[in-house]
């Protein structure tokens, strides 16, 4: 082992060059895993956010989550409610909660109007930190997410300003790393009032009936499907989401990105490999002798094998290392730099660490393998003769 | 006690559609403690029959045993076993390694043996035994000539092998150095019961060793020990016999 280290530093720019080829695999690797995992966790925690509710918007609604989807009227709840295998129905109007801010990578920011009385229940499983949640017949009363807090550093008690209107915030939300960290949910009355003033005139005298969807609570969640066909069937104009859709709506996303940490991947495989593969070629041709002295001395072919795998090993390790270490001080860095607008686009995890390491560390050995293989087979009286 | 045992060795080199018989059928004995020179020209197969006895190149033919030890059929690694514990090697080129200091070259061959927990005193021993305890942390660049080779045969001792085999060990050193390491290996050889086997042209070296087996064209053509008639004859053919009449020698 402290001949492997001692045998790197014989060659400090080759060995520097190597290392390199292996550090910027690695960077990019723990840059774009942990733009995954930050991304992951949305999604997982969007599947578990959404998955007890069908999602009913107006059947001209672009994709549906879109704060410019086309409104819904409430009176659609009562229609909704007798169907079969339905719960109960309730309107909720989303918005932005700053249309001027739209765009960017992150979740969007959003203003969301719920009944209290009828859309909380133990399936939406949204815990306060601080305060309290909504309740019913209340107005100009906030719970905003973590996200929100942090960024416009609001505490229960402060007030804020919304669309030009002052909410006090009553409560806020434990950090669910997904959409709820970056909603402040309002009373549906002062959401529809908000709402109205970006909307055609022709809705204005129906305030109160404003929606952008009606969010329905299957029975039983495994009839999910069937219910929202129901729905879409007998309720003209408007289209039924199931669960399982908008769960698969944000895994495209995922899917996306996790093919580019595979890329990633790849690149740093060819890249990191095919340089190890070949310093450890070229070192092997330069140390034949040493290796034929070995040899004479007694050395068995899995000595040789080991000590040159050892020292691939060793270059992956330490290109690992560094590539790691500077992929992390970037996302710290971008995400500190985001961390005034409460958003993060990056989520380092020990895991994907231990990931990008390890990953370094075994391609390393790997590349060594040829070499090394190389090295070991050699006869011993041409590599002690050679010159 | 015999210590080394060939019969019949042979060794033949194929290069496209022509054969070279390096060593041709080469028989030889060698007693424990002794020490002794294969001489001859370049091209003789004294190299060849140096790789041999000493398990780095399999023969074609032919039959060796080592310290009681068939050689022929071995794995190789029951080969790198026999050659890391019965045989220690010195070399022209000395052959250190450049990266590791004295005491580690000695130590070696101890890496790829069983665990040696008092190594590194033993170590220290051999190189306080070739006059070197002083230089044990320098590395072979540090050292001049004589005291690499000194290393080497502190390396070659380090296993306590059954026989040390020096292929030219002097070629690189002046003639007091060599003078001078020739000495420490006749005192390892009278004080220590070591058997030596050197392979060289130099009459010289030869001269000094008890027992001289010369070569040409891969067989023995002389094997004569100190108080034979015919050592000197086996020592100086080489030197008087005119240019023409030596065969041209393969490699």
């Amino acid at each position: 082992m402290s001949e492997a280290i001692g045998n790197i530093w014989r060659r400090p720019l080759r060995t520097a060059l190597t290392v390199l080829g292996i550090v910027i695999g690695v960077f990019a690797l723990t840059v774009m895993g942990a733009l995954a995992e930050k991304l992951n966790v949305l999604v997982d925690g969007g599947d578990e956010y959404f998955r007890t509710r069908i999602f009913v918007f107006d059947e001209g609604a672009a994709s549906g989550f879109q704060a410019s989807s086309r409104p819904v009227t409430r009176d659609l709840v009562e229609r909704i409610a007798v169907l079969d295998g339905v719960d109960r129905a309730t309107p909720v109007l989303q918005t932005l909660l700053n249309p001027e801010e739209a765009g960017g990578f992150d979740l969007p920011e959003l203003l969301t109007g719920i009944e209290p009385e009828t859309w909380y229940d133990e399936s939406v499983e949204l815990r306060v930190d601080a305060g309290r949640l909504l309740e019913a017949d209340e107005s100009g009363t906030t719970v905003i997410g973590a996200d929100l807090a942090e960024r416009y550093d609001r505490r229960v008690g402060d007030t804020i300003t919304i669309r030009d209107r002052d909410f006090e915030v009553i409560g806020v939300l434990e950090r669910t790393l997904t959409f709820p960290d970056k909603i402040a949910y309002v009373p549906l009355a002062d959401a529809q009032a908000i709402y109205v003033e970006s909307v055609p005139e022709a809705f204005e005298e129906r305030t109160d009936q404003l929606a952008t969807q009606i969010e329905v609570f299957p029975e039983d969640l495994s009839t999910a499907d069937a219910v929202a066909a129901a729905i879409t069937d007998e309720i003209d104009g408007v289209r039924a989401v199931t669960p399982a859709e908008v769960a698969d709506q944000i895994g495209q996303a995922s899917i996306v990105f996790n093919l580019i940490i595979v890329g990633a991947s790849v690149i740093a495989v060819i890249v990191g490999g095919l340089s190890v593969i070949n310093t450890m070629v070229m070192t092997v041709s330069e140390r034949v002798r040493e290796i034929g002295i070995k040899k004479a001395v007694g050395a068995p072919t899995g000595a040789i094998l080991r000590e040159f795998v050892i020292e691939a090993t060793l270059l992956g390790a330490i290109g690992g290392v560094i590539g790691l270490a500077l992929g992390a001080l970037l996302v710290v860095i971008l995400n500190a730099q985001t961390a005034g607008s409460g958003t993060s686009v990056f989520l380092l995890t020990p895991m994907l660490l231990l990931r990008s390491f390890l990953f370094a560390t075994i391609l390393g050995a790997l590349a060594g393998i040829y070499p090394a293989l190389r090295a070991a087979r050699l006869d011993p009286v041409a590599a002690l003769r050679s010159t | 006690m015999t210590i080394l045992r060939a019969k019949d060795l042979t060794k033949v080199y194929r290069r496209g559609s022509s054969e070279v018989r390096a060593v041709d059928g080469i028989s030889l004995t060698v007693a424990a403690g002794e020490f002794m020179a294969i001489m001859g020209r370049s091209g003789s197969g004294k190299t060849t029959l140096l790789d041999l006895l000493g398990c780095l190149l399999r023969p074609t033919s032919g039959a060796l045993e080592i310290d009681g030890r068939t050689v022929i059929g071995a794995s190789d690694g029951q080969l790198a076993t026999i050659r890391r514990e019965r045989i220690g090697f010195v070399f022209q080129e000395f052959n250190l390694m450049p990266t590791l200091t004295a005491i580690e070259n000695v130590m070696l061959p101890l890496r790829y043996g069983p665990r040696r927990p008092r190594g590194r005193t033993d170590a220290r021993a051999l190189l306080e035994l070739v006059g070197l305890a002083h230089r044990e942390s320098h590395r072979p660049t540090e050292l001049s000539g004589g005291e690499q080779q000194r290393v080497a045969i502190a390396r070659a001792l380090v296993n306590q092998p059954a026989v040390i085999l020096a292929d030219e060990p002097t070629g690189e050193l002046d003639s007091a150095t060599s003078e001078r390491l020739m000495a420490t290996l006749r005192d390892l050889n009278r004080n220590r019961g070591l058997t030596i086997i050197i392979v060289t042209h130099d009459a010289a070296i030869a001269g000094a060793t008890d027992r001289v087996v010369r070569l040409s064209d891969g067989r023995v053509t002389a094997d004569a020990r100190r108080d034979d008639e015919d050592f000197v004859r086996a020592l100086g053919t080489d030197v008087t016999a005119p240019a023409l009449l030596d065969p041209v020698g393969f490699r």
